[in-house]
């Protein structure tokens, strides 16, 4: 139990109600209600992550904040995490924080981005990550609980608070959780985290900043035509060309389930769609600024399939800035190597 | 009795202090014009450039262009503000990221001991005065660009060389010394 080592301020509310009313009165909550994190709470999170409360997690310079293994527990008890959602909402928070993440512009923008948390591996499963039917949406908690904890962590410590530090001109609903797995079963398609260099039997997070999803419903079964229609919505939302957003950047693609069915019924992998849609819009160029695209490779091109049965749809998530950042979940909470 | 955490962290401000470079006469000082490539900043930059010149015979100018609206200038950049300017104009603090960044790039260099001045835009100020909290430096003062310009700096010839008038004498008082009441420390 490490609950003894917690460096935090405590403080004493008369019972769970009082509580919830003073996390709002002090601005530490997204609206919704939280959950009281009590020492003992915090300490079975940090003891599920394999973590001690003090290990560094990340940092952002700009705002001279470092981030805790600690700061990410009592964050994620208030979301409503279980305890062994803790490597999962750990790694998450490593991933937003890496360098190539650019994690102070991802939460300060005008663009409103949010982070989208993917998850892959046999952790989906263990901990019950929807990657089905609805998996975008409420309705289930790891999926709710975990992208709420990595939010939290960014109003609370990261202080991207709306009014304030926060800009974004309408924010979005995305911004109070977004996060689901891969459907790595529904196809033979290569999974999103061995795709970036991990092996199938490991677990990862993946995280990328986005102004998404937008849905495309293009109205065709024949795979050329499905790259085309997603190409040409990409080109009209313009985030993917360097005249919005000015960085490097990978663009996440995910496939619904028709869809699924319509590409590999024609014997499409998804290196076949990438390069099909890298294809597209790779000559594109903005004819108003001469402006590049931001893509810099086929690889940023991120294929994830999920998603229910039913309509026709792939959703696509335009960039912020940064890299998407894959790591590992680890076992013990220690080994966080870079998975790509 | 219920007992619960402070989920906010604790700010880490490292060893450098937080305070304002001293200033001196702007007469022959070199001047860093710190651009991150939002919309005509650069065009921006060099027409307040060209004022201060005029009106303070500033010495030459260094331009530095960031590879990105929110991140810091390259290592390499960042060393020649250090080493080959005496003052430095960053800009433009248009956008929620660019505009945080540019007023802590400002920040760190006056604590490097370069005086600085962030040009930011009046509809970013909550963000910006956000960093200065962080920083320690609540009254950090900075140059506003006010609404009857669009934030996002995509202006036209016209509106460049007018905001530069506009900004260029406040500009000069902040990098010169005169600091208008406010201070820093």
């Amino acid at each position: 139990m490490t609950a003894e080592t917690l460096q935090a301020s405590q403080l004493e509310h008369r019972d769970h109600v009082a509580a919830v009313e003073d996390y709002y009165q002090r601005g530490w909550t997204d609206g919704l209600p939280v959950i009281p994190p009590e020492p003992a709470r915090v300490g079975a999170f940090l003891d599920a992550g394999g973590v001690t409360a003090r290990e560094v997690v990340g940092a952002v310079p700009t705002r001279d904040v470092i981030v805790t293994a600690e700061d990410v527990a009592i964050n994620a008890v208030m979301a409503g995490c279980l305890p062994e959602y803790a490597p999962v909402a750990l790694t998450a928070v490593r991933a937003l924080l890496h360098d190539e993440a650019i994690p102070h512009s991802v939460t300060a923008t005008l663009a409103s981005a949010a982070q989208l948390i993917i998850v892959n591996g046999p952790v989906r499963d263990q901990i019950g990550v929807e990657c089905g039917q609805g998996c975008m949406g409420p309705g289930f908690r790891a999926n709710a609980t975990i992208g709420r904890a990595l939010r939290l962590v960014v109003r609370n410590v990261l202080r991207s608070i709306p009014h304030e530090l926060d800009r974004g001109v309408f924010s979005t609903p995305n911004r109070y959780s977004f996060c689901f797995a891969e459907d790595e079963e529904g196809t033979s398609w290569v999974p999103l985290h061995v795709e970036r260099g991990l092996r199938p039997e490991q677990s990862a997070v993946t995280v990328a900043s986005t102004m998404g999803p937008i849905l495309a419903h293009p109205r065709s079964h024949v795979p050329e035509l499905i790259i085309e229609y997603l190409g040409r919505l990409l080109f009209l939302d313009g985030s993917l060309w360097e005249h919005q957003m000015g960085s490097v950047a990978d663009l996440p693609v995910v496939l619904g389930q028709e869809h699924q069915r319509f590409f590999t019924a024609a014997g499409w992998s998804k290196a076949d769609i990438r390069r099909a849609l890298w294809d597209q819009i790779s000559p594109l160029t903005r004819e108003s600024d001469g402006a590049g695209l931001r893509l810099g490779r086929p690889e940023g091109i991120l294929l994830v399939a999920a998603g229910g049965p039913g309509d026709q749809v792939t959703a696509v998530m335009p960039p912020h800035v940064g890299l998407a950042v894959t790591l590992p979940v680890p076992s013990s909470g220690r080994e966080d190597q870079l998975g790509r | 009795m219920l007992i619960t955490l402070d989920p906010t962290g604790v700010r880490n401000r490292g060893q450098v202090p937080h305070r304002m470079a001293a200033r001196r006469p702007l007469t022959g000082a070199r001047v860093g014009l710190v651009s991150n490539g939002l919309g005509r900043t650069e065009d921006l930059l060099g027409a307040v450039y060209a004022l201060l010149r005029d009106e303070t015979a500033v010495g030459d100018a260094v331009l530095v262009r960031k590879p990105h609206r929110s991140v810091p200038p390259l290592p390499e950049d960042w060393d020649r503000l250090l080493t080959d300017t005496d003052v430095v104009i960053a800009g433009f603090g248009g956008c929620g990221s660019c505009s945080t960044r540019t007023i802590r790039d400002a920040m760190e260099l006056e604590w490097a001991g370069i005086p600085s001045v962030a040009l930011v835009h009046e509809d970013m100020l909550p963000a910006v005065d956000a960093m200065t909290r962080l920083a320690d430096m609540p009254d950090y003062p900075y140059v506003v660009v006010g609404r009857a310009r669009t934030s996002i700096c995509d202006w036209d010839d016209a509106a460049v060389s007018a905001v530069a008038k506009e900004v260029a004498g406040e500009t000069m008082a902040l990098l010169g010394g005169a600091v208008d009441g406010k201070s820093a420390e």
